[in-house]
């Protein structure tokens, strides 16, 4: 252990002390202090000027008693407490005054740093993230066109269409003139009312000469060769042979286009089940028979 | 000269009766106060990073953002029009229009649009519900078909296909369905991906179908 005599003059940070020829270590010496005494523990005073007390060891923190006048400028400067001539004490450090208390290097103050570094870069990442994705998939679903088509896809061959309205190859002529003029001796008006007109086409009716509204046949259609509908309607009764022949009839004439053998199976048909309400399509023509009106219907088959 | 390090309280605002003065030599950027240079180089560096990690993340959070957006509207069989759900890109006016081409008579209002047609006493109706010019919802019935024949099938099948148009093996799956609930005279529901699916035979000879958007 070195002679430390008092009066001797010691390093800014205290931690050495000239002998008159060199710097020397102040010795360690466990911060002691006097039985009663109360005080802080003091830094080292400024140079020139001996320790108060037994000495501190380096880094003691000095709490209290700190002497402002240790970290101003010019208060403390560089090797004001050295002797002239005297080299600088080590760990003095060159040009900068007043450092006499070295924090610990290391350790606790990167701490604070190094969470503020890890809050830091987790909320950039969580910041970025959140507005990468938003701008991102605002754009993949702007950019993008669902699936499907703009056009309107194609119809089947069974597919509902207007020509599919009208009854093959039946004519007006074929009605009205020829079954029910000719062959009948009935009368026959235009029955088209403005509602039906657009709607339903036109509309035509058929009597007896006699006009005793036994009996009837309604026509609808939208052209010569666009018929709709032919309804034979008749009131004497089921079961008589004027109804029986009129729905019989009435299939022999509109079947009559697709040839004798559906004609006859249509005339068959319509004879048999005259009195009933059965449905039967035949060459793509729907045959209804009703009791309620009592009566037989031909319309295209769906 | 005062050399305190980044962060430090300054003399002028520090407490009285504290003082922390920095170590000998030591300047901003020292080690220990994580910024410097050379063995602390590590501080101010990983502060560098941020940004560089920033532009990074954003970038990967919105391709992968992106290429999910896409591929999300890619699979998706509906798109939104308004507060509703639409059959994709397919405008109601170009459904109206074939179905005229086709010898329907279309009536148009403001957000619906019907077109029947009629053959014999058999009614083809389809009501449409439009939002954005798109369709969110159909009505389509058959009405008087005893019984409902391919005609009527294909009618129905025409329309229960329409949100799924560019996907042939679903369109089958759906006529399949609807076949089956048609002839089996049943009234059902299904979800079919986006829209939900409903059969029903409000009267012996007649057959609803309504579909609608999920939303």
């Amino acid at each position: 252990m070195t002679d430390q005599p008092s009066g001797q003059r010691y390093s800014p940070d205290g931690r050495f002390w000239w002998d008159g020829t060199a710097w020397r270590p102040v010795e360690a010496v466990p911060p002691a202090r006097a039985p009663g005494q109360l005080g802080p523990v003091q830094f080292p005073p400024p140079a020139g000027q001996p320790p108060v007390g037994p000495g501190r060891p380096p880094g003691t923190n000095q709490v209290g008693t700190n002497q402002v006048g240790t970290n101003q400028v010019g208060t403390n400067q560089v090797g004001a407490g050295r002797p002239p001539g005297a080299p600088a004490p080590p760990g003095s450090g060159p040009g900068l005054p007043g450092t006499t208390f070295p924090p610990p290097r290391g350790g606790v103050p990167g701490r604070p740093s190094k969470v503020g570094f890890l809050l830091g870069l987790v909320g950039t990442l969580v910041a970025t993230a959140l507005l990468g994705g938003l701008v991102g998939g605002v754009a993949g679903m702007v950019t993008t066109e669902p699936p499907g088509n703009e056009s309107a896809p194609g119809f089947a061959a069974e597919f509902p269409t207007g020509d599919r309205q009208y009854m093959t190859g039946v004519t007006l002529a074929a009605v009205v003139e020829d079954w029910m003029k000719k062959s009948n001796s009935w009368v026959c008006s235009d029955t088209t009312s403005p509602e039906t007109s657009g709607k339903s086409g036109k509309a035509m009716e058929c009597l007896p000469a006699d006009d005793d509204r036994e009996m009837y046949v309604t026509i609808e259609y939208d052209a010569d060769d666009k018929i709709k509908l032919v309804a034979g309607r008749c009131r004497v009764g089921l079961k008589s042979t004027p109804c029986t022949t009129l729905a019989a009839s009435l299939a022999d004439v509109v079947l009559s286009p697709q040839g004798d053998q559906l004609r006859k199976q249509a005339e068959k048909w319509a004879t048999e089940n005259a009195d009933s309400e059965r449905v039967t399509t035949i060459g793509g023509i729907r045959l209804e028979a009703s009791l309620d009106p009592h009566g037989m219907t031909a319309t295209p088959g769906v | 000269m005062t050399a305190s390090p980044p962060g430090a309280r300054t003399p002028a605002s520090a407490p009285p009766g504290r003082s922390l003065a920095g170590p000998p030599g030591s300047r901003p950027g020292s080690p220990g106060d994580g910024v410097g240079s050379g063995p602390g180089a590590g501080g101010r560096g990983r502060w560098f990073l941020l940004p560089v990690l920033g532009v990074a993340m954003l970038l990967l959070a919105g391709a992968g953002a992106f290429f999910g957006a896409r591929s999300y509207e890619g699979s998706r069989a509906s798109q939104s029009c308004g507060s509703y759900s639409c059959i994709p890109r397919l405008e109601a006016e170009t459904v109206v229009k074939a179905l005229q081409d086709q010898g329907h008579t279309c009536t148009v209002d403001s957000n619906h649009r019907s077109c029947e047609l009629h053959i014999g006493f058999v009614r083809f109706r389809a009501s449409l519900q439009v939002s954005d010019e798109l369709i969110h919802a159909m009505t389509v019935d058959v009405y008087r078909a005893a019984p409902v024949g391919e005609t009527g099938l294909a009618y129905l099948n025409w329309f229960a296909t329409l949100p799924y148009a560019g996907d042939p093996e679903t369109s089958a799956q759906i006529e399949e369905w609807v076949a089956e609930q048609v002839n089996g005279n049943k009234d059902t529901r299904a979800v079919i991906g986006d829209y939900q699916y409903r059969l029903t035979n409000p009267e012996t000879y007649a057959v609803e179908l309504s579909i609608r958007g999920n939303f």
